[in-house]
């Protein structure tokens, strides 16, 4: 009788115990990372000021977001800033991957330790830096064209709408180019010699060589690059580096700093949450324009 | 011929790559310059000079009079405990989602640790604020370890499941054939073995943990709770115009991260190339 009980109950605890194992994680997961997530969308269907009572609005925050002007500006300078952020760093870091992977594979280790820096430097730190280096007078920017004989064309980089946007995208491309110089590189880095040897045999030229060996055989890199540059220039990278560097004036400010002025500035929180909601279908969309490409390239 | 080509195309690429490296570094170059500086020296003698004397008078005045020390305490008493739990946790759910069978493992594994991965900071904010509200945790620094806490267990997971995977599974039979429980199996054999995981997920949890800007932002408005980010942001908006005094903050916000970085350079390298890469 005993040891019957104790069986069953060593049963029941080795059934249980694979649970026990995942539950701080999960448990922790959903209640703070994925239940946020989710609840987001009911949010959107509300008018809230966050603290009273909710009403339900059904659709009409985002029969109101199709016309409204700030958040087609904010959409706008997010496409820009795809352009710098993930668009830029991606085209020219395959160029430097396939230029550096076999030259300089030892010296190329320094070299990618100073390339990784700006990812392990808050964003908000770098935009203090550039926020000098762009800066009107004073500034480093202005200064280096006075010297070789370009002054005429200094001016007030993030004090203008036509230099602004393409200033702050551009710190972008100088933060992200260099972790996709690193991601390429390994990833070429593992692509058999032979391959390229081969191809020489057929008459390859380079250029060949790098769309028909290079390019698909980086199909597990692409991804990652994509999604985590995409991540990055919809959210608390662009946010954080238009925060510091022109709080969102002249045209630059990202949809989510537009969501956060929304949402704990201006007390519309069912409407912000519906930008946040955009913002997450976009992200999803890129996803899903990558896994489509992907499986189409293979 | 081709030889000739061929030492050219490593010049040049040779050439750039360096040109690139001092791209990246200068930035950083004269943040670590301008903090010696004085703002009189800035306007009178330009941005691209050397210090005049090397003190350390504004770092000084920007630990002690501006903050900067009670803004190091917090975002280590932030860091610390969100870097350790979450390895914790991630040590214990990576072991299971490896070696043991249970139903609805992908399934979790799918929308629990991929999704929790995935989702940034920017896509919660707002439901985060309310539910750090109701929990009346607002101004408390546990509103940002917790949230920290989770995801950075999400991506360690990844990384240690990665790494595990690639252990040969006769290891864990041995091991309980042995008499040693699975907890002790986990504690004693595997946590050992995958100290290179560890260095990596734990190293970068670190760095993004101290850089994280928005959830401070949002949960934390007592300026006395503030972590290093947000202070130089909030330092940043009152003292706009003190260029040394702002890249001696910026110096200082950046530097433990850089620290972290170098010393744990190999495994960070290889964790965002292989680990995110699984």
């Amino acid at each position: 009788m005993h040891t019957q009980k104790s069986t069953t109950r060593k049963k029941v605890f080795s059934v249980l115990l694979p649970y026990l194992y995942i539950a701080p994680m999960v448990v922790s997961t959903i209640v703070f990372v994925i239940y946020p997530f989710f609840i987001n969308f009911s949010y959107s269907f509300v008018r809230w000021d966050g603290f009273g009572k909710k009403v339900f609005v059904g659709l009409q925050n985002f029969v109101q977001l199709a016309s409204d002007e700030r958040f087609w500006s904010a959409f706008q300078s997010n496409i820009i800033y795809l352009f710098f952020i993930v668009v830029l760093p991606i085209v020219l870091g395959l160029f430097m991957a396939s230029l550096l992977a076999r030259s300089l594979s030892k010296s190329a280790r320094f070299l990618q330790t100073i390339y990784f820096i700006p990812q392990v430097v808050a964003t908000i730190a770098l935009g203090t830096i550039f926020r000098w280096i762009y800066a009107p007078r004073f500034g480093v920017l202005n200064k280096l064209l006075e010297l070789v004989g370009l002054g005429r064309l200094a001016k007030p980089w993030l004090g203008s709408p036509e230099t602004a946007v393409v200033a702050v995208g551009f710190i972008g491309t100088w933060a992200w180019l260099g972790f996709c110089i690193i991601i390429f590189v390994a990833g070429i880095q593992k692509i058999d010699p032979c391959l390229y040897e081969a191809s020489l045999l057929d008459g390859a030229g380079s250029i060949q060589q790098f769309f028909y060996i290079t390019l698909p055989e980086l199909r597990f890199e692409m991804p990652v690059v994509l999604i985590m540059t995409t991540v990055q220039c919809l959210g608390s990278f662009a946010f954080a580096v238009v925060q510091t560097t022109t709080n969102g004036a002249y045209g630059t400010r990202p949809i989510a700093l537009y969501a956060y002025q929304l949402a704990f500035v201006e007390g519309k929180v069912g409407y912000a949450s519906a930008v946040v909601v955009i913002l997450t279908a976009i992200l999803f969309g890129v996803a899903l324009l990558n896994t489509f490409l992907g499986e189409k390239g293979n | 011929m081709t030889n000739w080509k061929k030492v050219t195309v490593k010049g040049v690429g040779y050439i750039i790559a360096l040109f690139l490296a001092l791209l990246v570094i200068l930035p950083f170059l004269m943040m670590f310059l301008g903090s010696f500086r004085q703002h009189t020296d800035i306007i009178r003698r330009g941005p691209l000079v050397l210090p005049t004397e090397w003190n350390l008078n504004n770092y000084h005045e920007v630990l002690f009079k501006h903050h900067f020390n009670r803004y190091y305490i917090n975002s280590i008493l932030i860091t610390v405990p969100v870097v350790v739990g979450s390895l914790i946790f991630a040590l214990m759910a990576a072991f299971a989602f490896s070696f043991m069978n249970f139903p609805f493992k992908k399934m979790i594994f799918l929308f629990v640790v991929s999704l929790g991965v995935m989702v940034a900071e920017v896509f919660i904010m707002i439901p985060l604020f309310q539910l750090m509200n109701s929990l009346k945790l607002i101004d408390n620094l546990l509103a940002v370890i917790l949230p920290s806490l989770a995801m950075s267990a999400c991506f360690s997971t990844l990384v240690i499941h990665s790494f595990f995977m690639g252990l040969p599974h006769e290891l864990f039979d041995s091991a309980l054939v042995d008499g040693a429980s699975s907890w002790q199996t986990l504690w004693k054999i595997y946590t050992p073995l995958a100290k290179p995981a560890i260095g990596a997920s734990g190293a970068l949890t670190t760095v993004w943990t101290w850089n994280t800007y928005i959830t401070p932002l949002i949960l934390l408005h007592d300026p006395a709770k503030a972590p290093l980010p947000l202070g130089l942001a909030l330092f940043q908006g009152q003292y706009v115009a003190d260029i040394p005094l702002l890249m001696a903050g910026a110096t200082l916000t950046a530097l433990p991260p850089i620290l972290v970085y170098l010393l744990f350079q190999p495994q960070v390298v290889a964790g965002v190339t292989h680990g995110a890469l699984k």
